[in-house]
């Protein structure tokens, strides 16, 4: 009976953070971009900073933002910046585009990068 | 006896850098401006480094060349206190871009202020253009060339002309190659950079050369005693420093300076009475991490030099500066930042010229606390303390200041152009110069416009 208990509780708790991670909030993500992001990369439309305008960014095919120099590297990796892409860049950049000039060692917390991600979604 | 030195713009310029108990020197009849090849000396460095900086295509100020605006860079939207983007961009080599050519690569720089002490000032001390009380002046008036100069080649120099003086000197100068390789699989930041004064190079707002106060009056008093590696050797020396920046994590750096020939200190209007016997060795250690919304960093650095007099031989009088530094930063989502920086040096003296077979020493405390709201109104509160060997050493008090900083922002008028800083600082001592008794009259209250375009 208290194995069974056990297992319950620590399956209701495994419930509750999955879904926690789940939960993302595009107010905290605002937070997490003005606390993460927003010294290289802005969230106005064609506002570049020494990254490119993030406006619009989810969904966008890497290296199309009018007006920004890209790296070669980026230019050449084609990738479409679906959900699953951008978490995957955001957890460690040159994980994905090695040669990357994006000064950035990752954002390794998931329900930050589920929040920034839900905010950058809004921003189009 | 300790070794005792001015603690102002004068400092660079051509003012005897031995003045014992001496609050005010600006007036003293050493400094005059000389003839206009030192001007053209200064111009044609300048310009040296502009052209190189407009062949490559690059910007002039850095907030051009990257795009991004102050407050990427510096708390409360206004240097030189760094966040640690700030940091990364300096020890990158003032390279970072956004790629887009036809940026101007000048600023330019205005430090106005009005000063008030509780009792008047000494007149003779005093430049002959000055009042015993409620000075008001164009202290400052500064053109920088910054930015990316080739590649991995970047540049800080600062030409200043002082109001107070009526003459202009060479300033800071701080030239960096730099370059991201892999060790081990790590990133690691790698980088020379040749400069003119100690700490100037650092990137922690811990350090002599860019610690709270980041502005301050010429007319108000102040401690006359400071360690050598505390603007004692200031545009003086020219130095080469390697240093690399490990992962997020380790920042070491090592290199020495020499003294610059007494001519070529003459050409660049830079006051100087003694010069380094040989070279200086300097070496920087510290700990470091930027954990996205607070940064800290635990560190210690140093430097040991044997300086003379020019013309003098001998073995010099030895300094030895070993100091602990230390800083934390919550940034959070910028609207309220908080930063505590912290300092302590110990300097050993070794009068072996001046006074032989005395040993002196002397300790240097700062710790100062800034909350910054909304990356627009700044208040700070620095602590600092001066103790030796010699009771004349003994300066101690506060430093209070409130700002308000209404450009600078991504948001701001006519950023990155504008850029405005408006403060109010008092200055209160419990100790000045070894002296108690009236010190309250040496108190100073300065309103200040800061000026940057």
């Amino acid at each position: 009976m208290g194995f069974i208990l056990v297992v319950a509780l620590l399956a209701g708790l495994a419930g509750t953070v999955g879904r926690a991670a789940m939960d993302a909030d595009p107010k905290a993500g605002s937070a997490v971009f003005e606390a993460t992001c927003s010294d290289c990369h802005s969230i106005k439309p064609g506002r570049h900073k020494s990254g490119p305008s993030l406006f619009g960014v989810t969904g966008r095919t890497s290296a199309t933002a009018e007006g920004f120099a890209y790296s070669d590297a980026l230019r050449n990796a084609g990738v479409v910046w679906t959900p699953e892409r951008l978490d995957s860049f955001i957890t460690n950049p040159k994980a994905l585009v090695p040669q990357t000039k994006m000064r950035f060692s990752g954002l390794p917390n998931p329900q930050s990068r589920a929040d920034l991600l839900a905010y950058l979604e809004t921003q189009k | 006896m300790q070794r005792v030195r001015l603690r102002r713009y004068s400092d660079l310029l051509s003012l005897p850098r031995v003045v014992a108990r001496q609050p005010f020197a600006l007036n003293r009849p050493v400094f005059h401006l000389r003839d206009r090849r030192s001007h053209r000396v200064i111009l044609a460095f300048i310009l040296l480094l502009a052209v190189g900086i407009s062949n490559a295509s690059a910007l002039p100020s850095f907030s051009r060349q990257t795009g991004e605006t102050c407050d990427s860079c510096h708390v409360g939207a206004f240097g030189p206190q760094l966040t640690p983007h700030g940091v990364r961009f300096k020890l990158g080599g003032y390279i970072d871009s956004d790629n887009k050519p036809g940026h101007l690569p000048l600023a330019a720089m205005l430090v106005a202020n009005l000063t008030h002490t509780a009792d008047p000032q000494d007149v003779t001390l005093l430049p002959s253009h000055a009042s015993s009380n409620n000075n008001l002046a164009v202290q400052e008036v500064s053109g920088f060339v910054g930015g990316q100069i080739y590649k991995h080649l970047g540049a800080f120099a600062q030409g200043t002309y002082s109001g107070i003086e009526r003459s202009s000197a060479l300033d800071n100068v701080d030239v960096r190659l730099a370059n991201e390789i892999n060790i081990g699989g790590r990133p690691a930041l790698v980088g020379i950079s040749v400069n003119n004064n100690p700490t100037v190079q650092d990137p922690f707002n811990t350090t002599p050369v860019w610690r709270f106060p980041y502005v301050s009056s010429d007319f108000a008093p102040g401690p006359e005693h400071a360690p050598l590696i505390d603007d004692g050797l200031a545009g003086q020396v020219m130095g080469i420093t390697g240093y690399t920046l490990l992962g997020n994590g380790i920042y070491a750096e090592a290199g020495a300076y020499r003294s610059l020939s007494e001519g070529v200190l003459n050409k660049l209007h830079v006051g100087a009475e003694t010069r380094v016997s040989g070279v200086a060795p300097y070496g920087r250690v510290a700990f470091t991490r930027d954990r996205g919304g607070r940064s800290y960093s635990i560190g210690a650095f140093g430097m040991t030099a044997r300086t003379l007099a020019f013309g003098d031989t001998g073995p010099g009088d030895r300094s030895t500066d070993l100091g602990l530094d230390g800083h934390y930063q919550f940034l959070g989502s910028r609207r309220h930042v908080l930063s505590v920086d912290s300092s302590f040096i110990h300097e050993s003296q070794s009068l072996s010229t001046t006074t032989p077979g005395i040993e002196a020493s002397l300790r240097q405390f700062n710790l100062s606390t800034s909350y910054h709201f909304a990356k627009t109104y700044g208040l700070t509160l620095r602590h600092f303390n001066i103790s030796g060997s010699d009771a004349t050493a003994a300066s101690n008090g506060w430093t209070m200041q409130g700002d308000w900083t209404p450009f600078g922002k991504e948001s701001s008028f006519a950023a990155p152009w504008a850029n405005l800083r408006l403060g109010l600082q008092y200055t209160s001592f419990h100790t000045l110069n070894g002296e108690t008794a009236g010190v309250h009259g040496s108190n100073s209250v300065m309103g200040f416009l800061w000026l940057s375009l």
